[in-house]
């Protein structure tokens, strides 16, 4: 897998770099802004874009609106946006349209270098990864008549690795339960909130985000 | 020029005609005596009262004493016609002649507005008019002059019905009466009144109280001693005592009645002054408040300073220290207990990332990112989400607002919701924020306990100071059992 990494602070774009690297990951190009950034991509047409959201000029949310730049040019290249602070805000921007070939982590979570390379891995073969802060926040949001209260505490875990953007294998083994168990569990879930039935894959993460945006 | 104006200079020219014609009948009198000084004190009170009081009628035409006194000056020269030697001149001049007394007492008794306000001063009037007119006709009707006044020049009573002495001298005596207690009750009114009066007010009533009083007394006197049998000499002396002070009285009224204006531009300077005062005293609240709100958000600035030190200190700081002697240890362990030194490495790990997490809290704390890059409608959202009690936001503007406002707004939504979850111990609140000309307006209600007090917490306080800055307004509704609602208006043109 060939990835191209862009952060405007040498030592943690090194750092990812290295962690990267050491899972086998190909690096093949850093950028230190978004300009840069995109003539990597442009040039190296990598499997993923890894982009911190703050860089030069403005420090604010230039590897968000790199992120879709990306996406709407070089469909084929995914993006893994990490940022300082998640907000669920961002990731709605973010997965607005699509979360397939689109993640959205924490940048603590390159200290975890499993969570990394594993989001990495997920997007960069069109999977999508939402950070589990963000998928919390919205899961722990308070709803007057919440249907979530519906949910069993195991249904509730698997609805948030869902929204994670995990597959039902991925679930099952986080969870250490078989895969038949969380397919049940799966439609037990889209049963009680009456989601649509929907298959594996970005769809799902799509609907489960959307109902847990917007429940009515 | 005003058809007020005209009239008034028609009558001066009409009390001109008058005194003139008097003139010429004391003058051609055969009875009247001593002539000149009669004719000197008949033209001088007349033409006095009458022209100032046209003066005064001019100068202040809502007040009566204008017309009162122009009424004593026409008056006063029926006084004159006594001197006719035609009887039905001297008739009129009879009859008529104690009627500027009873205006005058009139007059005394209603300065200076020109209106009786009491029973009492109603009552002396009256019975003044009672005493001067009425009567004054009665004991006409009984009087023969030529007898009755030692007065051989005179001419016949017209209207003579019985010259019996008695008769003329009961209604004398009941007229004398009467006229001693309308005179005694109103020098007593006006006397009260000037002991009650203000400095400004005596200015105005002290001429007038002073000259009346000395005027009517005299008169006293006069009524008096008429009665008593003394000489002609001393009577008439009183008489020309009594006019010469009553030819003055119209120049004490008319000083009287300049210094009331004078005594008005006073009381209008005055309420100027109260009402500047009142300003100055508005102002001097208005620049403490402004002192005291300055000086707390410089303390809520040097309180959060403290509240990020002490976090920073509690925090991430001991972590990290915690982190660095892990670290130590595990170097130390590293070649003789590699299992504990991974077990010291995921203990370090951990710290690490607890200090990371609550580093971020506290920038977000510091700063919220998404308010500023994102507006009030993201930031907003945010706090909901991660609020414990459910939040409803029902309105926020589309667009960005100015960045203070968004930030006053976002902290008043953000502190509201906290103390919500802190103390409401609510279902529920909802969150609205809109725009409307040029104001934005916040508000966060509950359906929680209610019972919130402005003056209670210090962040309300804060709050009202951050908003106050932006010259708006904030204000806190909450009665126990009815839930809070907080609400701040913020100008926003």
């Amino acid at each position: 897998m060939r990835v191209v990494v862009a952060d405007d602070s040498t030592l943690l774009r090194e750092g990812i770099v290295r962690l990267l690297e050491e899972t086998g990951i190909e690096v093949v190009g850093q950028a230190g802004d978004a300009e840069e950034l995109m003539r990597k991509v442009r040039a190296h047409k990598p499997d993923v874009a890894v982009v911190d959201v703050r860089m030069p000029p403005t420090h604010t949310d230039e590897g968000l609106r790199a992120a879709r730049e990306i996406r709407a040019e070089l469909p084929e290249v995914s993006v893994l946006v990490l940022s300082q602070y998640v907000e669920v805000a961002y990731a709605r921007e973010l997965l607005a349209e699509s979360a397939e070939g689109l993640g959205y982590l924490l940048k603590d979570r390159v200290a975890d270098v499993e969570a990394l390379t594993d989001a990495v891995r997920r997007v960069g073969s069109g999977g999508s990864a939402l950070d589990p802060e963000v998928v919390s926040q919205m899961l722990g949001r308070r709803r007057r008549d919440d249907p979530l209260e519906e949910l069993t505490p195991r249904e509730r875990e698997v609805l948030g690795l869902m929204a994670e953007g995990r597959t039902n294998a991925a679930i099952a083994a986080e969870l250490v339960v078989s895969e038949r168990a969380v397919e049940k569990h799966v439609t037990g879930i889209f049963a009680k909130l009456e989601l649509p039935a929907s298959g594996d894959g970005h769809r799902r993460v799509l609907a489960v985000l959307r109902f847990l945006e917007d429940p009515a | 020029m005003s058809g007020l104006r005209r009239a008034l200079i028609g009558l001066a020219g009409l009390a001109l005609l008058i005194g003139v014609a008097v003139a010429a009948l004391i003058l051609d009198s055969n009875h009247a005596s001593p002539r000149g000084l009669l004719l000197g004190l008949i033209l001088g009170a007349g033409w006095s009262f009458a022209f100032t009081g046209l003066y005064a009628w001019d100068r202040r035409p809502g007040n009566n004493i204008g017309p009162l006194m122009t009424a004593i000056g026409f008056t006063w020269f029926f006084q004159g016609l006594q001197a006719a030697d035609d009887s039905i001149l001297f008739a009129i001049g009879t009859v008529g002649g104690t009627v500027p007394f009873a205006i005058l007492l009139q007059l005394l008794a209603g300065f200076p507005s020109g209106h009786l306000q009491t029973l009492l001063a109603r009552g002396a009037v009256g019975l003044a008019y009672l005493v001067t007119v009425p009567l004054q006709f009665v004991w006409a009707l009984f009087v023969d002059p030529t007898v009755q006044r030692d007065c051989d020049g005179c001419p016949k009573n017209p209207i003579l019905i019985d010259g019996y002495e008695g008769v003329s001298n009961a209604i004398n005596a009941f007229q004398v009466l009467g006229g001693i207690v309308a005179i005694a009750i109103v020098i007593g009114i006006v006397i009260a009144n000037w002991r009650r009066s203000s400095e400004t007010e005596r200015r105005v009533l002290t001429p007038v109280v002073f000259t009346g009083s000395l005027a009517f007394t005299i008169l006293l006197v006069q009524l008096i001693i008429g009665e008593l049998g003394v000489s002609n000499t001393v009577k008439e002396l009183t008489y020309i005592a009594s006019i010469t002070v009553f030819a003055c009285l119209p120049f004490a009224f008319l000083v009287g009645l300049l210094r009331s204006r004078i005594g008005r531009a006073e009381e209008v300077s005055s309420a100027l002054t109260i009402e500047n005062e009142q300003l100055t005293a508005e102002l001097q609240a208005k620049v403490e408040e402004l002192r005291a709100s300055r000086h707390r958000i410089v303390e809520a600035g040097y309180a959060e300073r403290r509240r990020v030190e002490r976090n920073l200190h509690d925090g991430a700081q001991q972590r990290l220290m915690a982190l660095t002697m892990n670290l130590r240890l595990a170097r130390d362990k590293l070649a003789e207990d590699p299992t504990a030194t991974a077990e010291l490495l995921d203990e370090a790990m951990e710290e690490l990332a607890t200090a990371t997490a609550e580093l971020r809290e506290l920038a977000r704390g510091i700063h919220p990112v998404l308010l500023s890059e994102r507006g009030l409608r993201a930031a907003l959202g945010g706090l909901a989400d991660r609020s414990p009690v459910p939040v409803e936001i029902i309105e926020t503007p589309e667009e960005r607002l100015p960045d203070a406002v968004e930030m006053a707004a976002y902290f008043v939504v953000a502190e509201a919701l906290t103390n919500v979850a802190r103390y409401a111990e609510a279902e529920g609140a909802t969150v609205r924020v809109a725009r409307h000309n040029g104001v934005v307006e916040v508000e966060v209600s509950d359906d929680g306990a209610g019972g919130a007090d402005l003056d209670a917490g210090t962040g309300l306080r804060g709050l009202e100071d951050r908003v106050a800055a932006l010259e708006g307004s904030f204000g806190v509704r909450s009665s126990a059992g009815q839930g809070t609602t907080v609400e701040a208006r913020i100008p926003c043109a």
